[in-house]
């Protein structure tokens, strides 16, 4: 298990966890990027942006 | 087998009673009294319940003996009809609004009529598990509160408890037609469909309630909206200094991580990010959520049930599960229905 | 400029693709241009039908991965030149930059396991999309697809709006102003009321999930109007109860459908993403995740291909068809360096997800 850095609730860590893999907290649904393996580390994502063009 | 009637079964809170009762796997029901309708077959007045009962509504002073009985007469009815079944050895579980008061005084101001047995008010257990489990558990005589009084306790209640609200809430309350009963006279389809109704801008009667179980004054304003079932309440209160959403959602998760019937939605993403009744027309849930506003200093609850079933006839039968020693979900497995 | 793995390769590459002009339905010269530039670089290459240039490298066993630009550019000429680390020319960014870019990846992934197929699609820049359209009839779909716009270098762009081109016209006959008879100007005038009433109060072309909408034209008089409207549509945007809605309002005249497409809209762990920001995390940036209020050849390819996709090149999009068109060679050399990246691991990760 980690702990969304969000809202502190108790998110189950993926079976094989890989860097950038966004994962959602289930309290919250805050998304949240997996940043180190060894100890497994995440973060916020940074939102998706809203872009004007192709 | 643990038997249950219903005083008073012919309205809609009655009618989820009946409903709740013939699926528990645990209690039998066992009749249900109508002034208006004795003799009249149940699923008459309640046609979801056809193939399920072929009994028929008994005159008021007609039931069986039985384990527990639930009474849900009119408010000021319902005082003096509770009365008569108080000797009959039953655990008494009351759904009107004549014995969630302590104080009779209040009643009078809040039902604009004298308690007729305020020596019994003393007797009754409020028959909110999340706040009285303990005591539910050895009552004999549990007064359930009143839905939306319900939604707005259980929204505010972590936040008084933890210290983190501060001042005096305000509940803006919005309810469905049901709450209203079944013979209210002005609730028709015409007036009602489509409607925002603001029909007690202030000083509704579950406003006495909510500030008896909080013990601080709230203010009130409730609202009839176009839906048949459902409550959501709306809970602006100020946030203690320094406090922001990280302390406010771990008061919720705290208060609530072993409720079985009360869920914490507040989600940053999604369609679904606080609470709605529509989802849980039927089921026994009221979700729980909230927007913190830490550099305005105040923090908005929310709260969402099925007025008649978390806010009604669902908690009477946890209280009875309770009551009984029983599983506090029989009979409450109902996930409600998305879409709906 | 022989080492495909070389940077003032890849600059050359670019710079002669700019050099050669390839307005939408023109884009024959540098098709066959950038068909003998891959040869040389390796790829076996050649032309089909609809005129798009296709380019594979075979690498062995594994997952076939398409990356998928466009050739031609919307009219007007920029000059072609070097300045301050830039390159400007007509297309430098929409969408030459992201194509050569593509090109330059497939041939330096040399650690890539399967086939790289980069296909070089024209009339992006008009309605039919007609080359990624005939990429989606004929070419059975790859295991992975990468659309090549300018995303900028550290973003990954996964969806785009959809779109929907409506054209109305309408005859009425000669009458006096005064008549109490609706003029053909006012009928056309009312399909465009009747389109704002349809899509509601809150549409935007900033946000991706509403409606945005352009009065494209509107000419007429008493007895003759046309107007063409463009619809930019959010997922799940009901086409046809749209036009339903128009027809219903102004029966007269004739409502058509120019163009349609879907939007799309992947999520964010695609492996196609997830390479893609592994690559641009690897080359020392923070991945951003963007949707676009546009529409790309991702949309037309999106709408039969469930695949893992995701749209992504250097260039900043705001210079998309400005008379100012130029690319940062540092991000357009970033952007290579990202793609063999994300070329390079994109195998792996596709078996993790299957």
């Amino acid at each position: 298990m980690i702990t969304c850095p969000e809202c502190e609730g108790r998110v189950a860590a993926p079976e094989e966890p890989r860097v950038h893999e966004i994962v959602e907290c289930a309290e919250c649904r805050s998304e949240l990027e997996v940043v180190g393996l060894d100890p497994l580390l995440v973060a916020l994502a940074p939102e998706v942006e809203e872009d004007w063009g192709e | 087998m643990t038997t249950a009637c219903v005083a008073g079964g012919a309205g809609y809170i009655g009618g989820e009673l009946i409903r709740l009762l013939l699926g528990h796997p645990r209690v039998e029901f066992a009749g249900a009294s109508s002034a208006t309708l004795a003799g009249r077959r149940i699923d008459g007045a309640h046609p979801n319940l056809r193939g399920l009962t072929d009994a028929s509504f008994t005159e008021p002073g007609r039931l069986p003996r039985c384990d527990v009985l639930f009474t849900a007469a009119p408010h000021t009815r319902a005082m003096a009809a509770v009365r008569e079944h108080l000797d009959t050895g039953a655990v008494v579980i009351d759904l009107s609004g004549d014995f969630r008061l302590r104080d009779p005084g209040e009643y009078e101001r809040y039902y604009g009529v004298p308690h007729t047995e305020p020596e019994l008010l003393d007797g009754f257990v409020s028959g909110l598990p999340e706040l009285h489990r303990a005591e539910i558990a050895t009552a004999d005589r549990i007064s359930v509160p009143g839905c939306m009084a319900t939604a707005a306790i259980l929204a505010l209640h972590p936040l008084v408890r933890s210290g983190l609200a501060v001042g005096e809430p305000r509940v803006d309350a919005r309810t469905g037609s049901s709450g209203s009963g079944a013979s209210a006279a002005h609730n028709t389809h015409a007036e009602r469909s489509g409607a925002l109704r603001v029909y007690a801008p202030l000083g509704h009667r579950h406003e006495a309630e909510i500030r008896q179980a909080l013990g601080r004054p709230v203010r009130m304003t409730v609202t009839g909206i176009g839906a048949v079932r459902g409550v959501q309440v709306l809970c602006w209160t100020r946030l203690a200094p320094g406090a922001g959403p990280r302390e406010v959602r771990a008061a919720y998760r705290t208060r609530y991580a072993a409720e079985p019937f009360v869920r914490v939605v507040a989600a940053r993403r999604g369609p679904h990010r606080l609470p709605d009744p529509k989802i849980l027309a039927g089921a026994n849930f009221c979700d729980v959520g909230f927007a913190a506003d830490e550099a305005g200093g105040e923090v908005l609850a929310v709260a969402a049930l099925d007025n008649l079933v978390k806010g009604g006839a669902g908690n009477a039968v946890q209280c009875m599960n309770l009551r009984l020693g029983l599983p506090e979900r029989s009979g409450l497995e109902f996930s409600g229905l998305h879409p709906v | 400029m022989n080492d495909p793995a070389d940077d003032g390769y890849a600059v050359a590459l670019l710079k002669s693709m700019l050099d050669t002009p390839s307005p939408s339905y023109q884009e024959g010269e540098l098709a066959a241009d950038l068909m003998v530039q891959m040869r040389a670089m390796g790829y076996t290459a050649h032309l089909d039908k609809a005129g798009n240039v296709v380019g594979v490298l075979d690498r062995g066993r594994g997952p076939t991965v398409m990356m998928l630009g466009h050739i031609d550019t919307v009219p007007g000429s920029v000059p072609v030149r070097f300045e301050e680390g830039r390159l400007y020319g007509r297309g430098a960014v929409d969408a030459k930059g992201p194509m050569a870019a593509m090109v330059c990846a497939g041939a330096r992934a040399t650690g890539f396991c399967g086939r790289v197929v980069v296909v070089g699609a024209v009339e992006e820049e008009t309605p039919g999309s007609r080359g990624a359209v005939h990429i989606r009839k004929n070419h059975p779909p790859p295991d992975a697809l990468i659309v090549g716009e300018p995303s900028g270098w550290s973003a990954v762009v996964l969806g785009y709006k959809g779109k929907l081109d409506l054209h109305y016209r309408v005859e009425r006959p000669a009458t006096h102003p005064s008549s109490p008879w609706p003029k053909a100007v006012e009928l056309a005038a009312e399909v465009w009321r009747a389109l704002l009433t349809h899509l509601g109060p809150d549409t935007s072309h900033t946000r991706f999930d509403r409606p945005g909408v352009t009065l494209v034209s509107l000419m007429g008089d008493l007895t003759r109007a046309s107007a063409e409207f463009s619809v930019r549509t959010p997922p799940g945007f009901d086409g046809d109860a749209c036009l339903d809605a128009l027809r219903r309002a102004t029966p007269e005249g004739e409502l058509l459908v120019r163009n349609a497409v879907a939007a799309c809209r992947v999520g964010r762990s695609d492996p196609v993403v997830r390479a893609l920001s592994a690559a641009i995390r690897d080359q020392g940036a923070r991945p951003t995740a963007k949707v676009k209020t546009a529409t790309s050849d991702m949309n037309t390819l999106a709408e039969e291909w469930r695949i893992p996709m995701a749209t992504y090149g250097p260039g900043d999009s705001t210079l998309c068809h400005h008379d100012d068109e130029h690319i940062e060679l540092a991000d357009y050399l970033a952007a290579v360096r990202v793609l063999t990246g994300a070329l390079t691991a994109l195998p792996a990760a596709e078996s993790t997800a299957s």
